[in-house]
C-alpha cells in the first residue's frame, strides 16, 4: 500500500504541529529576549513549576526558559499527532513505531545522571 | 553578548542553508573556539537551534508531501538509541576528547562534501508496492515519482551512528542521513533530504532532553543563537535560489578542514 499522502491524516496534522509549535516557541523566546532588554536582571527559575508563576511577573529568563521548552516539546506533539493519526488510518505498525519513539523518550525524560 | 549570538546565529544559518547542511557543523565550532563556550554548553545550544529549524522545514517537506514518515519514523528509532547513548556518554566525558571527536567528524563531512555528487545517486523505478513505498510530486520535474526504499536493515547502522555522533557532538546527522537514505535505501534526494530532516528534529528531541537534565542548556545563550538561527534559515532559503554555492562549497570544505586542525590543537 503506498502512502498517498492527501488521504491520510498524518501528512494533514503532523505538519501543522511542528509548524505552529515552532512558531509559538520561537515568538516566546522573542518575548524573552524582549523582556531581557528591559529588565535584564532575570534569573534561572528552577525547578519547572515554578515557571508559571516567573511568567507572569514577566521574568525575562523564565520566558526564555519556557520557549527552549516549547521547542523542544515541538517535535514530540508532532509525534503524538502522529500516533492519533496512525489510528484513524488504521496504520498499526506506524501506531508501533510510534509508541516505540514515545517509549524511548520517556525513559530518556526518567534517565538520572 | 545577545546582539551578537543573534547575529552569529543569522549569518551561521544563512551559511548552513547556502551550503546545504545544519548550521551544528559551525555553530558548535564558533561558540568554543570564538566565544569559548564550554562543549557541552555550545552541543547543547545546537541541539536545540537544530529542533526550531527542523520543525519548520520538515512541516514544508510534509505538507508537499516529500517526507516518508513511515520511514522516518522507523528509523528513528534507531537515531534516536544512538542519540540516547551518544549523549548519555558525552555528558560524562573530558571537553577535550568531545572536542577531538568534533575535529574527527568535521574532517569525515568535508569528505562528504567534496564526494556528495558521488555519493547521491538516482533512485530506481519506482514500485508500487511494499509499506514503506511512497509517491510525491516532484515540482521540478513536474511528474509524480514513486519509489520503494530498498535495503532497510543495512541502514541501521548508519542511523544508529549519526544519531550517536548527532547526541555527542550537536550536529544534526543530516548530512548523513541524506546520503544514507540516497545511497542504500535509493529514496529520491528531494524525499530523502525532507525524511531526513523530519528525522533529524526527534534525534535532537532526544539529545537534548539529557542535556537539559544535566543542565547544560543555557537560556540566555540559547536564546538569541536560536532566534538568530530561525531568522537566517528563512534568509537563506531565499537567497539560495541565487547564489551558486559551487565555490562557497569549496572554500567552505578548506574552513572546515582548518577549524577541525584548531580544534584537535586548541
Amino acid at each position: 500500500m503506498p502512502l498517498i499522502k492527501k488521504h491520510v491524516h498524518i501528512y494533514t496534522y503532523m505538519p501543522l504541529a511542528l509548524r505552529y509549535g515552532g512558531l509559538i516557541g520561537a515568538g516566546i523566546l522573542m518575548i524573552g529576549l524582549v523582556l531581557l532588554q528591559i529588565h535584564p536582571a532575570g534569573r534561572v527559575v528552577a525547578p519547572e513549576r515554578l515557571l508559571l508563576v516567573a511568567l507572569y511577573h514577566l521574568d525575562s529568563v523564565a520566558w526564555l526558559h519556557t520557549g527552549i521548552l516549547v521547542l523542544i516539546a515541538t517535535p514530540i506533539i508532532g509525534l503524538f499527532t502522529a500516533l492519533v493519526a496512525s489510528i484513524f488510518d488504521a496504520d498499526w505498525r506506524l501506531l508501533a513505531n510510534c509508541a516505540l519513539l514515545f517509549l524511548l523518550l520517556w525513559a530518556t525524560v526518567l534517565v538520572k545522571l | 553578548m545577545t546582539i551578537i549570538l543573534l547575529f552569529a546565529g543569522i549569518a551561521i544559518s544563512i551559511l548552513g542553508s547556502l551550503l546545504g547542511i545544519g548550521g551544528g557543523v559551525i555553530l558548535v565550532p564558533f561558540l568554543v573556539l570564538a566565544l569559548h563556550v564550554p562543549i557541552h554548553q555550545a552541543v547543547a545550544t545546537s541541539l536545540v537551534a537544530i529542533i526550531a529549524t527542523s520543525s519548520q522545514v520538515a512541516a514544508f517537506g510534509e505538507q508537499h508531501g516529500f517526507t516518508n514518515i513511515r520511514l522516518a519514523i522507523f528509523l528513528n528509532v534507531f537515531t534516536i538509541i544512538g542519540a540516547i547513548s551518544g549523549s548519555l556518554w558525552a555528558t560524562h566525558v573530558n571537553e577535550k576528547i568531545l572536542e577531538d571527536i568534533f575535529a574527527g567528524v568535521l574532517f569525515v563531512i568535508a569528505g562528504i562534501m567534496l564526494l556528495h555528487n558521488k555519493l547521491v545517486k538516482p533512485a530506481p523505478p519506482g514500485a508500487d508496492s511494499g509499506y514503506f513505498s511512497a509517491t510525491f510530486y516532484d515540482p521540478y520535474e513536474q511528474r509524480e515519482v514513486s519509489y520503494r526504499p530498498q535495503h532497510i536493515p543495512a541502514a541501521f547502522w548508519g542511523m544508529l551512528l549519526s544519531g550517536s555522533l548527532s547526541g555527542m557532538i550537536g550536529t544534526s546527522g543530516g548530512i548523513f542521513n541524506v546520503p544514507i537514505l540516497s545511497l542504500i535505501c535509493r529514496v529520491p534526494i528531494r524525499a530523502a533530504a525532507a525524511t531526513s530532516s523530519l528525522m533529524i528534529g526527534l534525534t535532537a528531541v532526544a539529545g537534548a532532553l539529557v542535556y537539559y537534565q544535566a543542565d547544560f542548556i543555557r537560556p540566555l545563550l540559547v536564546a538569541p543563537v536560536v532566534m538568530g538561527v530561525v531568522i537566517g534559515s528563512m534568509l537563506g532559503t531565499r537567497l539560495s535560489l541565487y547564489i551558486q554555492s559551487k565555490w562557497l562549497h569549496r572554500l567552505f570544505v578548506i574552513l572546515l578542514i582548518g577549524t577541525a586542525v584548531k580544534m584537535l590543537f586548541a
